[in-house]
Formats: C-alpha cells, sequence, structure tokens
C-alpha cells in the first residue's frame, strides 16, 4: 500500500493528481508527499510519467499546449495549481534542470546572471558578481571558470555544462531544485561530481530528481517514489523500498525483469 | 516583488499586443491591395452599349467612331439598329464617375436613357480585343497571348534544364577534392542567381541576346528567354529540395537491389520527388507570369496592336501592359489597368490552385 | 530567323534518334529472345545507346549545315536534310552492329547521361558569366567617357542631357550620389516597415499563436509574397500615394503623389513575407529546450523570447534582413511607378527621389540610341547593383551556415 505520510510538515502535498495530454492520460490520481530539505527520488520504467510529475512541481507542463493538470497541489500549505498562483513567480521559487545542459547562447557570466536580472535580484554589478560566483561556487564550477566567465557558455564540457545549468538555477535562489535525470548525458566521472554535489545542495533544498538508474537513487535520496503506467505504485524510506519493497511491481523492477 | 512582478506582466502584454498588431498590419495591407483594385477593377469588367441606328450622326465623343465604322462596314444592320460601344467618357458619365460633358451631349444621353437605347453588359472588349488608343476600345488580347508564348518557350527551357541540374548537384556531382570544390561554387553561384534582382537579367538579356547575337527588340523570344533565364534558378532550387527530402533508405534499397546509381535515380529517386519539383516548378512559373522589369528592358515597352502569331513577332505582356496602363491620366484607364490586374491575379491564383491541388493529388497516390 | 528550316531540321532529328532507338532495341530484344539467355544490358539500353550517337552524329551535321548554309539556297538545304538521316542512321547501325548478348550498353549510356547532366549544369556559371561579362564590358566603356571618381562621388546626375553632336565634351552629368542616396532612403524607409512587422509576426506566430490561427494567418502573408511588384506599383502610384498625399495636406505639408515614403511604405509591405517566414524557420529551429530552461528560470513568454529565443536565432533573423535589404534595392516596379524620376538629393521621405532601379529603366527604356554614355550608364548602375547585392547575399549565406553548424 502507498505510504505517504511523512513524519515532519511536507513542503509539497499532493492528492490525486492527474495529467492528460490531449485524449492520453500521463498521470493518475497520485497522492504524493514531498519533505523539504532532502532528495526525492521517482523511478520507474521510461513512459511511467516520473518526468510528467516532476513538472507538474514547477508547473512546466503549463507549457505544453494541450497538457491538462487536475487535482490538487499544495506548496507549504499554498495551492499551486490555482488561477491565483503565477507560474511565473512559481517557478523563481522551484529551480528545475534538464536530462540535457542547454545553456543560452550568451557568457557563462550571462547565463548565470539571466534569473536574477529577470527577477530583479541585484541592485548593483557589484551584487550581481557576488550572486554570480556564489551560484557558481555552490554548483563546484568557480575554481574551473572564473578565470573566463565571457566565454560562451555553450563552450563547456558535458559536465561543466550540466553544472553551469545547475548554477543559473541557483541564482534564483530557490527552495526547491527539480533534476530530470541530469546525469543521463554525463559520462560516470562528471556524474560522480554532480552526485557529491547533490549530496552537499540537500541541506539547503528541497530536491526531487528524476532517474534511469537504481543505483543513483539508492546512493543519493533519502526517499523513492515508484511509478509504473502513470500511477505511484510505492513510496517509502530509499532503503526500505530497496530492501522490502512493498509491492510485487516494486520488486520485479528494482530486481530488473522488467524496466 | 509583486509590483516588480506586476511591471513585467504588463511588459508581457504589451509585446502580445505588438504581436497582435504586426499580424493585423499586414492582413489589413493584403485587404488593403486586394480591396483597392477590386474596387477599382471591378468597375471596368463592365460596359455600356448604343443603340444606333444605321442613319443616325451620333456624337464621336459619346460613341466610338472607330466601333461605328467597322460595324457600318460590316452591314449589319439588318434592322436598322446596331449595338455600339459607349466612349470611355459616356461610359464614365454613366457610371456615375466626375465627368463633365456639354448641355447637348446630356440631352443626348437623356434622350437615349428614356428611348432604352443604352445597356449595360459585361466588357467581353477587355478580353477579346487588342490594346488600343482609347480606353474603351483596349483589350487584353495581345497581353494574353504575349504572357502565354513566353510562358511556355520559359517552361520549355527552364524546366528541363533546372531539372537535369538538381539532379546532377543532387546525386553525381564530386563531393570531394577540387571537383568537391567546384560542385560548392556552383551550388553557391545558383543560390546567388536566384537572389539577383530581376532587372539584372534584363540588362543580360538586352547586351546578350540583342546587342550581341542580333535579336530584334521586344520580340517574344528574347523575353521568353530572359525569362527562362529568371525561373532557372528557382526550378534548380525547389528541385533540389524535393531530391533531398527523399529519405536515403529508398535510394539505399533500390541500390542494394543491385541497380546502378543513375537507374536509381531515374527510376526511383526522381519520381519520388516528382510533387516537390512539380509544385517548385509551377512556384517559379508564377513568379515568371508576374515578373515585369527585365521585359521593359529588353524594348517590350512598345504599344502594341497585335497578338503575337510566333516567337519571332514583337510581343507584350500582361503585367508589362499593366504598367502601360498604369500611366493613362483619366480613370477609364485605371479602372482598366485594375481589371487587368484583376486579370494577372486570376491567372496566379490559378496556377497556384493547380499546384497545390496536383501536389495534393500525387501525394495522396503515393 | 524568320526562316523556319533550322527548327524542322531538329525535329527531323529527334524523329531519327527515336527511329534508330526503337529498331535497335526491338532488335536487340529479338536475339535476347531466340538466344533464351540473360543479356548483360537491357535491350533498351541498347536501342538508347544508337539513339545517343545518332543524335551525336545529327547534331555534328546540323551545326556543320548552320555555319555554312546559304540563305535561301532549296539544294542545299535538301542535301543538309539527307546528311543529317543518312550520318545519324549510319552512327545508329554501327553501334547495332555491336550489340550482341555481352556488350556493355549500360555503363556507356550512364556515362553519356552523366556527362550530359553535368555540362547541362553549366548553365548556371554560363550565365552567371554572362551578367558580370556583359556588365563589366559596358561599363568599361562607360568608364571610358566618365571618370570612375566622378560616377562614384559626383552629387549630379542629369543624363537627360545627353551628348550632342558635335558639341565634344559635352555630355549629361553622371554622378550617382544622388541615385544611391535615393535607393538607400527607400529601402530604409522599407526595412523600418518590414523588419518591426515580419519579426513580430514570426515571433507571435511561432510562440503564441495557436495553431489554428497559425494556419489562417501563414498562407494570408505568403499571398502578399505572391503578388506580383508591379501589382504594387499599381497600388503605390494609385492608393498609397494619394493617402499620403492627402494625410500630409492635412497636416499642412505639400506632397508630391511619387514620394519616397510611398514607394518605402508599399515596399516594406511587400518585404514583410520574406522576413516573417525567414525569421519563423529560425526561430523554429531554436530547440525547445532554451526556452524550457528559460521558462524553468521564472521567465515570463516575452523574457524568453526577447532573451533566450532571440540571441539564439540572431544570425539567422540578421541574414533574412540582409535578404530584404538586397531585395529593397533591386526592387524596381515599385519605385519605377511610385517614387518618380527627379535625382534630387533629399533626406526627407516627402520628397520624390530616385533610386538605381529607377534610372535604369530610364536610361534605357527611350528612343535613344545604343552605345552613347546615357545606355552605358544603365549598365554602370547595373553593375554597381549587382556587385551590392552579390554581396549582401554572400554574407547572408555565410551568417546562416555558421548558424546552421551551431544547431546541425
Amino acid at each position: 500500500m502507498t505510504n505517504h505520510s511523512l513524519e515532519r510538515e511536507p513542503k509539497f502535498r499532493c492528492r490525486s493528481v492527474s495529467v492528460h495530454y490531449g485524449s492520453f492520460q500521463a498521470l493518475h490520481d497520485v497522492d504524493i508527499d514531498i519533505m523539504d530539505r532532502g532528495v526525492t527520488a521517482l523511478i520507474g520504467p521510461s513512459g511511467c510519467g516520473k518526468s510528467t510529475l516532476l513538472r507538474v512541481f514547477n508547473r512546466m507542463n503549463d507549457t505544453i499546449a494541450n497538457a491538462r493538470v487536475t487535482g490538487s497541489v499544495t506548496m507549504d500549505g499554498q495551492d499551486i495549481l490555482g488561477g491565483d498562483i503565477d507560474p511565473v513567480s512559481l517557478r523563481a521559487r522551484v529551480g528545475m534542470v534538464f536530462q540535457t545542459p542547454v545553456p543560452f547562447p550568451k557568457s557563462i557570466y550571462d547565463n548565470v546572471a539571466y534569473g536574477p536580472r529577470l527577477h530583479g535580484l541585484a541592485r548593483t554589478r557589484a551584487e550581481l558578481d557576488a550572486v554570480v560566483e556564489n551560484s557558481l561556487r555552490r554548483a563546484g564550477l568557480w575554481d574551473e571558470v572564473s578565470d573566463r566567465l565571457s566565454m560562451p557558455g555553450t563552450g563547456l564540457s558535458g559536465g561543466q555544462q550540466q553544472r553551469l545549468v545547475l548554477a543559473r538555477a541557483i541564482a534564483v535562489d530557490p527552495e526547491v531544485i527539480l533534476m530530470d535525470e541530469p546525469a543521463s548525458s554525463l559520462d560516470p566521472i562528471a556524474t560522480a561530481r554532480l552526485e557529491a554535489l547533490i549530496e552537499a545542495l540537500k541541506a539547503r533544498y528541497c530536491i526531487i530528481i528524476v532517474t534511469h538508474s537504481m543505483a543513483q537513487a539508492a546512493r543519493i535520496s533519502d526517499r523513492t517514489a515508484f511509478l509504473h503506467q502513470g500511477r505511484l505504485i510505492e513510496y517509502d524510506a530509499t532503503e526500505r523500498l530497496f530492501t522490502n519493497p512493498g509491492d510485487v511491481r516494486t520488486q520485479d523492477y528494482i530486481t530488473g525483469r522488467f524496466g | 516583488m509583486s509590483r516588480a512582478l506586476a511591471r513585467r506582466k504588463r511588459a508581457e502584454a504589451r509585446f502580445r499586443l505588438m504581436g497582435r498588431a504586426a499580424i493585423a498590419f499586414a492582413l489589413l495591407a493584403l485587404v488593403w491591395v486586394i480591396g483597392s483594385v477590386l474596387v477599382m477593377g471591378a468597375g471596368a469588367l463592365t460596359h455600356h452599349r448604343v443603340e444606333v441606328s444605321a442613319m443616325e450622326l451620333v456624337d464621336p465623343a459619346l460613341v466610338s467612331a472607330s466601333d461605328l465604322g467597322a460595324q457600318q462596314r460590316r452591314s449589319d444592320f439588318q434592322d436598322g439598329t446596331q449595338s455600339v460601344l459607349a466612349t470611355a467618357r459616356l461610359d464614365q458619365y454613366l457610371k456615375g464617375r466626375d465627368v463633365v460633358l456639354s448641355a447637348e451631349q446630356v440631352a443626348t444621353v437623356e434622350r437615349w436613357r428614356e428611348q432604352g437605347r443604352i445597356s449595360r453588359g459585361f466588357n467581353t472588349t477587355l478580353f477579346t480585343r487588342p490594346d488600343s488608343r482609347d480606353a474603351e476600345r483596349a483589350g487584353l488580347k495581345t497581353a494574353l497571348f504575349g504572357s502565354l508564348i513566353m510562358l511556355a518557350l520559359a517552361a520549355a527551357l527552364a524546366l528541363p534544364l533546372g531539372i537535369a541540374t538538381a539532379v546532377y548537384l543532387d546525386s553525381f556531382a564530386p563531393r570531394r577534392g577540387w571537383g568537391g570544390r567546384l560542385t560548392r561554387a556552383l551550388e553557391v553561384n545558383i543560390n546567388n542567381l536566384a537572389a539577383v534582382p530581376s532587372i539584372v537579367f534584363g540588362l543580360l538579356g538586352l547586351a546578350v541576346f540583342i546587342n550581341l547575337v542580333g535579336l530584334a527588340r521586344s520580340i517574344a523570344l528574347v523575353g521568353g528567354l530572359v525569362l527562362a533565364l529568371r525561373m532557372f534558378p528557382t526550378i534548380v532550387i525547389a528541385s533540389r529540395a524535393a531530391l533531398e527530402s527523399v529519405p536515403p533508405r529508398i535510394t539505399d534499397g533500390a541500390l542494394c537491389l543491385g541497380a546502378s546509381p543513375v537507374q536509381v535515380v531515374f527510376g526511383t529517386k526522381l519520381p519520388m520527388a516528382g510533387p516537390g519539383i512539380l509544385t517548385g516548378s509551377i512556384l517559379g512559373l508564377a513568379q515568371a507570369l508576374g515578373e515585369t522589369a527585365p521585359l521593359l528592358l529588353i524594348g517590350m515597352i512598345a504599344f502594341m496592336t497585335e497578338a503575337p502569331a510566333g516567337l519571332t513577332d514583337p510581343a507584350t505582356s500582361l503585367p508589362v501592359q499593366v504598367f502601360l496602363w498604369s500611366d493613362g491620366a483619366e480613370t477609364a484607364w485605371s479602372e482598366r489597368t485594375a481589371a487587368a490586374i484583376l486579370v494577372l491575379l486570376g491567372l496566379l491564383l490559378l496556377i497556384n490552385g493547380a499546384a497545390t491541388a496536383l501536389r495534393a493529388r500525387l501525394d495522396h497516390r503515393r | 530567323m524568320t526562316d523556319p528550316t533550322p527548327l524542322y531540321m531538329l525535329v527531323l532529328s529527334a524523329l531519327l534518334c527515336a527511329a534508330v532507338f526503337y529498331h535497335v532495341r526491338d532488335g536487340a530484344r529479338r536475339r535476347v529472345f531466340l538466344a533464351g539467355q540473360r543479356p548483360h544490358s537491357r535491350s533498351r539500353y541498347h536501342g538508347a545507346l544508337a539513339a545517343c550517337a545518332a543524335a551525336a552524329a545529327c547534331s555534328v551535321v546540323y551545326g556543320v549545315g548552320l555555319a555554312l548554309r546559304p540563305a535561301g539556297d532549296v539544294l542545299f538545304d535538301a542535301g543538309w536534310m539527307a546528311a543529317t538521316g543518312l550520318l545519324g542512321w549510319l552512327a545508329g547501325w554501327m553501334v547495332s552492329r555491336r550489340s550482341t548478348m555481352a556488350f556493355r550498353a549500360r555503363p556507356h549510356v550512364e556515362r553519356i547521361v552523366r556527362i550530359a547532366l553535368a555540362a547541362l549544369s553549366t548553365l548556371a556559371v554560363l550565365v552567371t558569366l554572362g551578367i558580370v561579362a556583359s556588365l563589366l564590358f559596358e561599363a568599361l566603356l562607360f568608364f571610358g567617357d566618365v571618370s570612375i571618381v566622378e560616377f562614384i562621388f559626383g552629387t549630379q546626375w542629369s543624363p537627360q542631357t545627353a551628348i550632342r553632336e558635335g558639341q565634344a565634351g559635352q555630355s549629361g552629368a553622371f554622378g550617382a550620389v544622388p541615385v544611391m542616396a535615393g535607393t538607400l532612403l527607400i529601402t530604409a524607409i522599407a526595412l523600418l516597415v518590414a523588419v518591426p512587422t515580419g519579426l513580430m509576426i514570426a515571433i507571435y506566430l511561432s510562440e503564441y499563436a495557436s495553431r489554428r490561427t497559425r494556419a489562417l494567418v501563414k498562407p494570408m502573408t505568403e499571398i502578399l509574397a505572391g503578388i506580383p511588384p508591379v501589382v504594387y506599383g499599381f497600388f503605390a502610384l494609385l492608393s498609397v500615394g494619394p493617402a499620403v498625399r492627402s494625410l500630409a495636406g492635412a497636416l499642412g505639408a505639400n506632397v508630391p503623389t511619387q514620394s519616397a515614403l510611398a514607394a518605402g511604405l508599399v515596399m516594406g509591405i511587400m518585404i514583410i513575407p520574406l522576413i516573417s517566414s525567414l525569421s519563423d524557420d529560425v526561430i523554429n529551429a531554436v530547440p525547445q529546450s532554451l526556452r524550457d530552461g528559460s521558462y524553468a528560470l521564472g521567465a515570463t513568454r516575452s523574457e524568453t523570447v526577447r532573451r533566450a529565443v532571440l540571441p539564439s536565432a540572431l544570425p539567422g533573423i540578421v541574414s533574412a534582413v540582409l535578404l530584404a535589404v538586397s531585395r529593397a534595392i533591386g526592387e524596381t516596379m515599385i519605385v519605377v511607378m511610385a517614387a518618380g524620376r527627379g535625382a534630387t538629393l533629399s533626406a526627407n521621405p516627402l520628397d520624390s527621389v530616385t533610386t538605381v532601379t529607377v534610372q535604369i529603366v530610364a536610361l534605357l527604356t527611350g528612343d535613344q540610341v545604343f552605345d552613347s554614355s546615357k545606355t552605358r550608364a544603365a549598365f554602370a548602375l547595373g553593375l554597381m547593383l549587382f556587385a551590392l547585392t552579390l554581396i549582401l547575399n554572400v554574407v547572408a549565406l555565410i551568417v546562416v551556415r555558421r548558424y546552421k553548424e551551431r544547431y546541425a
């Protein structure tokens, strides 16, 4: 049975969330609570709806023409699906990192400064410099790029680009960071660095990560949700879910019978 | 924070409004262009005729004298009266335009009107007669024939040449080494040729076909050649795009069955690219039909009252006729110019419609 | 050229080649049928090769005959026809003699096809060479009469006072500056209209519009592109010109019907679809992930467009604008009909100005004799126009290629 209750007050509380793309239903009545200051992993086979669920948290599904989200999602007790909440200001609080890093065709500095400039987070150039440096440091990229901030962001390596995109998200000073398979285009070394970074960031942020790799989920997450065919099958502390799954489908998936 | 957000929201709304305004402007311009031509040209689609009896002496300012003369020579006066074209002046007066007639003329017209001798009908003259100095007798026959003959010649030359060039560049041209460099130069050359202003093709025609080869000015042959050169790069580019869109797995399949490269191209690739090539070529044809400037330079600006019978006869074309008529000061001429434009636009619509329909049919059959 | 015999000769040659093709093909087919084996090449290639040989022979005879032919000699024409028939048939027959099971006809035919295609595709080069040569030749003659310095820097353009016989050294003034200035003025007005409008249309259609709006509006703008320039010229002359005139009159200014503003405005309308469709292409080529990245940072739609999409699409948009400039300076009919002919040096858009293309048309459509400075001046202007548009197109192509490499 689905276990969605948490000890602490959750960051997000989802109740019977369904997502339709046109006539196709990608997510069926998902109930899930996401804890603050920790890593929650969403796993499941391709097309199970884990990315769709992730995009519910910052309303990125709004950018898809025929997507429709129903149910209720609250963030710190506040409804975020309602018409009165503005997706633009929501996304300033909920950052996101995508599968393939796509830096803007601008300099490294301008990439990181993109969000702060939009939201007016820095009043002076010195403040902006500080925000950029701080974000790059937290993303573990500062030492590598501090001497070439005016170079185009597209010139960095794949792993560096992914951390640049992370720094870009951090610069807006979000409360939540969503990650959609952030390591899938990285080599093992870059992946290890990214995982170490996530470990360090979880003290400050609520992190939700979609991943294909069960090993990765087991390594970095505190809680794991298993989705299958648009339904939340099981949600538990990571250790328990991987050692003692409550559902036969979870068992089959983590032992590699399908997926 | 929320005030900043409100400001950003306003900027967003402004931006969206600008987009809508741009579209509105373009659509308004379209409606204005087409609408003004329609409103002006509609008047010229009808014309007044007057029933004149055989022995009657009529004012040549009211009834086309040359038309009257022609009718009388034909001795068509069986029942004693004959329907004769009203002059542009009278026609404009009857259509309520701003034309001043003398009191005597007004009286005559009123009398005719009471006697029911004035009738308004479809302006067949516009389509069946050649050009004339008198607006009421001016027609598009010369121009239509000229356009037809020149387009036929241009298509006959440019289509095979253009398609052959596209096939060569797509399938047989060398890609590596010096040959590859030549191929790329040729491609760049064709792209540039497509963007060269059409008036330059007129200069080329004047310098080469008329001054160098010694062909006569303003003949259909030179016009057709110039239009063919103009169409050629368009056809090459369209055909190449169509050939490139044939998926390689299909040609690979044919090669695996032991077909030679030439057989693959002519047996598989070209038929599959057919609809695309056809559409592109027809659009090139439409472009050539509207072309004016190069034809002016090779001397197609003369007043022409005879439709060309062959390639070596002087000719004019529909857009050139539009240009020539647009010079006329009276409203009767601007009406006819607009009507000629309507005919031109109608033909273009027909051509484009045919291209779309053909394409849909050929695509469907595959 | 009114003499139809050369044309008949072509028809005769074509018929002969067709006859050779069918004859040799059927011959080969019969032998294969009798032998009951599989030949190297199918019989149609035997026929095609024979027809190629016949065509080659015919064209040699045709060319030689055309060169030697005295006018109106019936006997010569009869001999010419006979020679064509005989030699053509002979060539076909020589090929057909080799037509056996093992005869490798197909590779030969295919080589001929390849060579013929290559030869035909050189037409593009010939046309370009023809343009360059004819423009250069006449322009150089012109620069023999008028110094190139005067042409480029002179501020007086009045070619209508042409050279009078016996009045040595007295010629019209050929300073191209006013002509260039007029061209640039009208181009600038056209771009001021077309670039913002076209760009905003492209942005709205690709970022905001529903699929239905897009399907409705895009063909409409394409209609605007399909209207011939002469129609726009008429529109400028009879609708926009008078409208501008009466509007300015209401504001207390006296404006001629033929003004730079009217011509530029209409030219701008004509160029809108060029800008909008090219920009639409490059904006659509910007990957969706870039937009998602911007949205995820809390950017609004317009912020995403202005700060992420447009900077990525910029090279493509720049090349679209360059192509629009090239189109505007080469456009002829609108300015011929609506801009006027007086070469006044003015930056006032309400004045009547002249352009390069207008002057080319004006210089070459009168009843003047050729080979005067006047007609040659047209070619010098044409050379300038050609060079200018060529540079713009090449730069636009290079910019676009760079852009494509980035998103390959």
